[in-house]
């Protein structure tokens, strides 16, 4: 029994995670908190900070786990689901960018990933 | 003479230096630990760019109100074709039309006449016939996006890249990047065609989080171009000059003993910059010495075009002089007319008759001008505005606000002349393709000042900032 219980912790810790993503409410709250993640990332890259900005790339894909569970429950949302799988990609790419002290093309992504954030916007985020 | 005009100006110049030199010892300055204290006391000093510069001086453009390109260079047969039935709903796919407006029926002017103009073959209607001869030193960029809300805000976004006030506008990172070629004047002027300040206000000519120094200097039309900024008619030259000197000298001998107050160092500039300029400013600005030909071709001679073919003279002679970034609002066509400016919600023949006229002889004579005496190689003219206007009519004879879809456009040095970049779709709703958002824009000019968008950074409450905000890029197939 006792060799199947990392399994089974684990198994239970990724059901738990996903059910805690998908209850999170991806509100205008959450976005904000995601935008100024976001200008953190722009500014240490710039800065090349490298240890902050892999911190923001990677605080960055973890809220955009949130934000694909919860457009994966939603009815005709898969374009969000796509959009944010993208900014997964793009997030995931900018660590390792920044990890090899690349930081123009880290940069470069960084720009990638607002203009996926605003595409996203243009069709979900709603006027104040 | 308004002493406390004259005062406040003294007391912003010396306080934009002052605030300079100032912000050195705040922590998280911007580049106060790169800098040599002489850089601090004299931050306008010309800087290099990153890379060469392809031109010297930018000319923006900004057509208040937002005119309908569609009427101007967007050529839409398809329009013509459904003019007067409702919007096909595949148009309207990815939008959110909240204009105050609503959604009619598709509008088209049947007094338009369009033509294919240049060996470029860009379409210009008949509102345009001047600047029509220029087709093949235009780069249109036919797939411009923005955020649309209300004018003031877009423009803000026009100009600073946010929504929000607090962001330098794109002519104070210029200013900032590149310091002034003409110590005598200041490099980022604004200029305008009203008898009042264009409505959006000096936010759109902020040096927002950048020192106070790098925000632009609106010069009114008129012979007298900065407010009171005149002597005195009681003060002579002389007695001026005496009691600045006097200054100087109790300034300076106070900072011999604090050769660390770059403050001090800093407001000492700051007089003499506002005593040159009290000769220098009008000088660039008199008109008086341009020939009848140069005056008949930036349309002085018509009431309507006058004022903005002032404005577009007085542009020119400060690009002659090395201004880095010439903002110019066009203002009303007829002062006391109906219409302020492009806003035309209805009465669009009216209306656009009436801003076409007033803009199309002026820049068209702009370009010509600038070409004559080999100064568009090194000038950039941007054609801008705000938003466009939409397909759908709005109270029978005007057109809404669009953001989704619309044309702007470049002409001099380092674009690709005669070319045209990006679309919208076939009634001119939205961009196709890629498009081009005002931050793209404000890269791109960059680009050509010889300035990496992403690199030209300032660092404001702890955080790298730059023009783009997070956005931004340059657009490779707009460069020569």
């Amino acid at each position: 029994m006792n060799k199947w219980k990392p399994i089974l912790y684990f198994s239970l810790a990724v059901m738990t995670g996903s059910v805690i993503a998908a209850e999170v409410t991806i509100d205008e709250d959450y976005m904000q908190v995601m935008e100024d993640r976001q200008k953190s990332l722009s500014s240490n890259i710039a800065l090349k900070n490298g240890q902050a900005a892999v911190k923001d790339a990677k605080e960055l894909d973890e809220m955009f786990n949130d934000v694909e569970a919860f457009y994966a429950h939603k009815a005709n949302a898969s374009d969000a689901v796509n959009w944010t799988k993208e900014s997964k990609d793009l997030a995931v790419a900018i660590t390792q960018y920044v990890a090899s002290n690349d930081f123009d093309t880290a940069s470069m992504k960084a720009v990638s990933l607002a203009k996926t954030c605003k595409e996203c916007h243009s069709v979900y985020k709603k006027d104040s | 003479m308004d002493n406390k005009s004259r005062r406040d100006f003294m007391l912003k110049a010396g306080l934009g230096l002052g605030g300079v030199a100032l912000s050195g010892f705040i922590p998280g300055y911007g580049f106060y630990s790169a800098a040599s204290a002489a850089e601090l006391i004299d931050p306008l000093a010309p800087k290099a760019p990153q890379f060469p510069a392809k031109v010297k001086t930018v000319i923006w453009l900004h057509m208040d109100g937002a005119p309908s390109t569609l009427d101007l260079f967007d050529y839409k047969p398809e329009l013509k074709k459904l003019a007067g039935q409702p919007i096909p709903e595949s148009f309207l796919k990815g939008i959110k039309t909240s204009t105050q407006g609503g959604i009619t029926k598709l509008f088209w002017s049947d007094k338009r006449q369009w033509k294919q103009q240049g060996e470029s073959g860009a379409w210009f209607s008949d509102l345009v016939p001047n600047l029509a001869q220029h087709a093949d030193k235009i780069t249109f960029i036919k797939s411009s996006v923005t955020v649309g809300a209300t004018h003031d805000i877009s423009i803000l976004k026009l100009n600073t890249g946010d929504v929000n006030p607090g962001r330098p506008s794109l002519g104070a990172w210029v200013n900032f990047a590149l310091g002034s070629a003409n110590r005598d004047l200041p490099s980022y002027v604004v200029l305008y065609n009203d008898n009042k300040e264009p409505r959006a206000g000096s936010v759109n000519w902020s040096s927002g989080f950048l020192p106070a120094v790098y925000q632009g200097v609106a010069f009114r039309p008129g012979d007298s171009p900065i407010l009171n900024l005149e002597r005195p008619g009681s003060l002579i030259a002389k007695e001026q000059r005496n009691a600045l000197d006097l200054l100087r000298r109790l300034n300076e001998k106070r900072a011999s003993l604090y050769p660390e107050d770059t403050e001090l160092q800093a407001r000492i500039q700051s007089y003499e910059l506002a005593d040159r300029m009290q000769t220098s400013a009008p000088e660039a600005v008199d008109l008086s010495k341009e020939s009848e030909a140069t005056r008949e071709a930036y349309g002085l001679n018509d009431p309507i075009s006058k004022g903005y073919g002032e404005v577009l003279l007085r542009a020119r002679r400060l690009t002659e002089r090395g201004v880095r970034f010439i903002q110019v609002v066009s203002g009303p066509a007829l002062p006391d007319g109906e219409f302020r400016n492009w806003d035309a919600h209805n009465s669009l023949e009216v209306n656009h008759g009436n801003n076409a006229r007033m803009v199309d002889k002026p820049i068209a004579g702009l370009l010509a001008d600038l070409k004559e005496r080999g100064l568009l190689d090194t000038t950039l003219v941007v054609w801008a505005s705000e938003f466009g206007r939409t397909p759908w009519g709005e109270s029978g004879d005007g057109r809404d606000h669009n953001p989704w879809g619309y044309t702007q456009w470049m002409a001099g040095g380092g674009v690709k002349a005669g070319t045209t970049f990006g679309a919208t779709d076939e009634i001119g709703v939205q961009s196709v393709g890629k498009k081009v958002d005002t931050y793209d824009l404000h890269a791109t000019v960059l680009q050509l000042l010889g300035l990496n968008h992403l690199k030209t950074t300032f660092l404001h409450d702890g955080r790298s900032e730059r023009p783009t905000v997070v956005y931004g890029e340059v657009i490779p197939e707009l460069l020569a």
